[in-house]
């Protein structure tokens, strides 16, 4: 079982699959921009119908998209399991790292052999006219002026001496915050898709909507109001709004689109608008089923009529509400009527459809439904959001965190200093990676110990070279 | 005022193309010209190569090459203060940083792409990069001027100003970035098929490529940063799939991944440069994408 353990942690914290899950992650993104996402929400019935709206534009291939959940990507069973894949890859990696770069801030290794100073990626020497310790003072004056700290090479027999030179030492836990951060963020997604709520409402001027979630809150919309620019583009979504809590008011104002309104976390956003027919429905008895506004938030297919549905309690019947579509001058119902159409919840079969003027009652399925007028509807959304505050949490590391990745390059020199008859032969190395900045820094380095080098008497430094 | 301003990003254009030229001009005399010998006192080898003279600064060249390079450098400034001049115009009439729509932030990019090239050029001294570059960037430019310039007023999920100018800002620095290491890797990819002109050294280029990368992708980190704090605050969620989102998010995961492959598996030179031009790629399609994404963002 142990050596299961040890199996899966070595797959998890190999950087092959990181790789590959980033790129595996970025593919199934690409398809997900690429492929329609179906509606969340829909039931079987209207995910069918949505499947049929697709067929046109992807023909023998929906039926294979749907097979595989390329229609609901984001909540496929694949994008999750590479999402967790990442999650314990990142916590995988991050956990066998940590200890590496304590060990390398903490204890570096301030000693090493003849033959670094020969092989090293970055290596120089040059002769100073100095003694070794001399020569070493000097170097750490002018690394001291980049910032460098030093620690002795203790293992080095006199009358050598040896330095070890780095800055920047905490840069590389860099990476463990951005991927701590990673994970932190991977966990905000999962609060947020599974605590807090969204509810829409859809608010009938003048009329008020709960909130409901346990919230107590009621929305009144006081009003709404649209502007439009010459052009007829949009310039203005405005609803002022009024928050309660039994008869109470808790806040009252304007709520525009990136202007919403937050009452005890409860954030309401603007976010659409549009017709709602105000309806009554009654039984037979005179009993009110429903009295209120329907949002028309769907149209035809011919886009000439708009549509609102209701399910009265306890009726058994739905009840479409259909007036005609804003601007559509051949629809078959006349402006200022609409006609309701009942279907039987159970069966969905269509039961009776009635025309109605503004203002008049229709007879059908045992229920009295009376049109009553048109009116605007504001729709808001409702939102609390308790993952949002550990996704800026998240965020903020790692921001922090490629931060000191990629300005706080840990460097690393090792300094030897040998006599040589009168004068030392100072060598410098370093193991870092071809990197053009780090040449520059180095290079430059070089040249600064070079000119800056004290003259003793009569000694002048006779030589000089990087290789 | 508006009309006269359009001037200004065609006489950018121009300049942009008198660079191009300048620059090609300079590869093409490049062989011709003599390297001025400098005169240094230390000797250097880096990676295992051959002692040569130290020297933290590259060779300064003399005579005619100098003067090119010097006219590529300098059209490439006047182009962007051109550019400049005419997104401070904007902001003047519109109140409003200029990328509201797809023609500012066709000229935006391109104010990006000149200043990251310029930081390039002058930083690592390799004009070279503006032969790829630059024709980027004039094409941007033709794009911009066919594209509708008139000033509208933002629609109503744009009034944010301070969001829609950070968001934005990030994202056109951190294009004009991924732009110089595409040019870095379509370099460092043709580098063994060009044998007439003297291109800078493979891992030069390898190394401007992943130099850049490193600026786009903390900056590319930013801007879906605030992009998720802007929908939060307009939308009511931060991440909502919308296509545009997710196009963003792919072009994070593509520089991200050739930043892990470069630094944990040290993948360099041909795997990384590919890596680059896939990454760029995902940029246009990001910012094309508008054409035919649809939702949310589908106004610009």
């Amino acid at each position: 079982m142990r050596e299961l353990f040890s199996w899966i942690y070595r797959v998890l914290r190999s950087k092959l699959l990181g790789v590959l899950v980033i790129l595996a992650m970025a593919v199934l993104s690409l398809l997900g921009t690429l492929i329609v996402q179906a509606p969340s929400g829909l039931d079987t019935l209207a995910r069918a119908d949505w499947l049929e709206s697709v067929r046109p534009r992807y023909g023998g291939w929906t039926s294979v998209l749907e097979f595989l959940g390329l229609f609901g990507l984001w909540t496929s069973p694949l994008f999750l399991a590479v999402t967790a894949l990442l999650a314990m890859s990142i916590i995988a990696c991050t956990v066998h790292r940590l200890p590496q770069l304590w060990e390398r801030a903490t204890r570096p290794r301030t000693h090493v052999t003849d033959k670094f100073f020969e092989h090293a990626q970055y290596r120089a020497e040059m002769t100073l006219p100095l003694s070794p310790q001399e020569a070493v003072g000097h170097v750490r004056s002018v690394l001291g002026g980049q910032r460098y700290r030093f620690l002795a090479d203790e293992r080095l027999a006199a009358p050598a001496v040896g330095l070890y030179a780095d800055r920047f030492r905490w840069g590389p836990f860099g990476t463990a915050i951005a991927h701590a951060a990673m994970v932190v963020i991977l966990a905000a997604f999962g609060v947020s898709a599974f605590t807090g709520f969204e509810q829409n409402l859809d608010i009938a001027v003048g009329e008020s909507v709960e909130v409901g979630h346990g919230t107590g809150l009621t929305v009144t919309a006081q009003s709404f109001k649209d502007s439009y620019d010459d052009a007829g583009r949009p310039t203005d979504y405005v609803s002022h709004l009024v928050v309660t809590r039994d008869g109470a008011v808790l806040d009252a104002r304007d709520v525009r689109v990136n202007s919403p309104l937050v009452v005890e976390g409860t954030a309401l956003h603007q976010a659409s608008f549009g017709i709602a027919a105000r309806i009554r429905i009654a039984d037979d008895a005179g009993a009110t089923l429903f009295e209120g506004s329907v949002p028309l938030k769907w149209q035809s297919n011919d886009g000439r009529y708009a549509i609102g549905k209701v399910t009265p309690e306890a009726a058994g019947t739905e009840v479409l509400v259909v007036t005609p579509a804003s601007g559509a001058v051949d629809a078959a119902i006349t402006a200022g009527s609409a006609v309701f159409e009942l279907y039987d919840v159970a069966s969905g079969e269509k039961i009776d459809v009635l025309p109605v003027e503004q203002g008049e009652t229709a007879s059908g399925d045992g229920l009295q439904l009376t049109f009553e007028r048109e009116q605007r509807y504001t729709g808001i959304i409702a939102r609390q959001d308790p993952g949002a505050m550990w996704m800026w949490v998240g965020s903020a590391l790692l921001v922090i965190g490629m931060t000191m990745t990629f300005t706080l390059r840990h460097r690393r020199l090792w300094v030897r200093a040998v006599p040589e008859g009168d004068h030392t032969m100072l060598r410098i190395a370093s193991a870092e990676k071809l990197d053009t900045t780090f040449e520059r820094h180095f290079r430059a380095l070089v040249e600064q110990i070079d000119a800056t080098a004290p003259v003793a008497a009569e000694k002048e430094p006779v030589d000089a070279r990087v290789r | 005022m508006l009309e006269f301003a359009e001037y200004l990003v065609t006489a950018a254009a121009v300049f942009v193309l008198l660079g191009l030229v300048s620059g090609i001009a300079l590869v093409t005399s490049r062989r011709r010209n003599p390297v001025a010998t400098v005169s240094v006192r230390a000797k250097v080898s880096v990676g295992g190569a051959a002692l040569a003279p130290a020297q933290s600064e590259a060779p300064v060249q003399a005579g005619r090459g100098t003067s090119l390079g010097w006219y590529a450098t300098a059209f490439q400034v006047i182009a962007l203060l051109l550019l400049t001049a005419y997104m401070a115009i904007r902001m003047s009439l519109t109140g409003h940083g200029p990328f509201a729509n797809q023609h500012e932030f066709a000229v935006a990019f391109t104010w990006g792409i000149l200043l990251v090239n310029l930081f390039f050029g002058l930083r690592y001294r390799i004009r070279m990069l503006s032969l790829v570059v630059l024709p980027v960037a004039a094409a941007m430019l033709v794009y911009a001027l066919s594209l509708d310039t008139g000033v509208r007023p933002l629609i109503p999920a744009l009034q944010n100003n301070l969001l829609l100018t950070l968001h934005v800002g990030f994202a056109i620095i951190a294009y004009g970035a991924a732009c110089v290491s595409f040019g870095a890797a379509v370099l460092y990819l043709l580098h063994p098929h060009i044998t007439r002109v003297h291109l800078p050294r493979q891992e030069v280029l390898d190394d401007v490529g992943y130099r850049a990368a490193v600026i786009t992708f903390p900056l590319l980190t930013i801007m879906i940063v605030l992009g998720s704090v802007w929908a939060s605050t307009a939308w009511g969620r931060y991440w909502g799939w919308d296509p545009k989102e997710t196009a963003a998010l792919v072009t994070w995961l593509v520089y991200g991944a050739f930043l892990h492959a470069r630094v944990v598996r040290d993948w360099r030179g041909t795997k990384a440069s590919w890596l680059l031009v896939i990454g760029f790629l995902t940029i246009l399609f990001a910012y094309f994408g508008n054409h035919f994404f649809g939702g949310l963002h589908s106004y610009a």
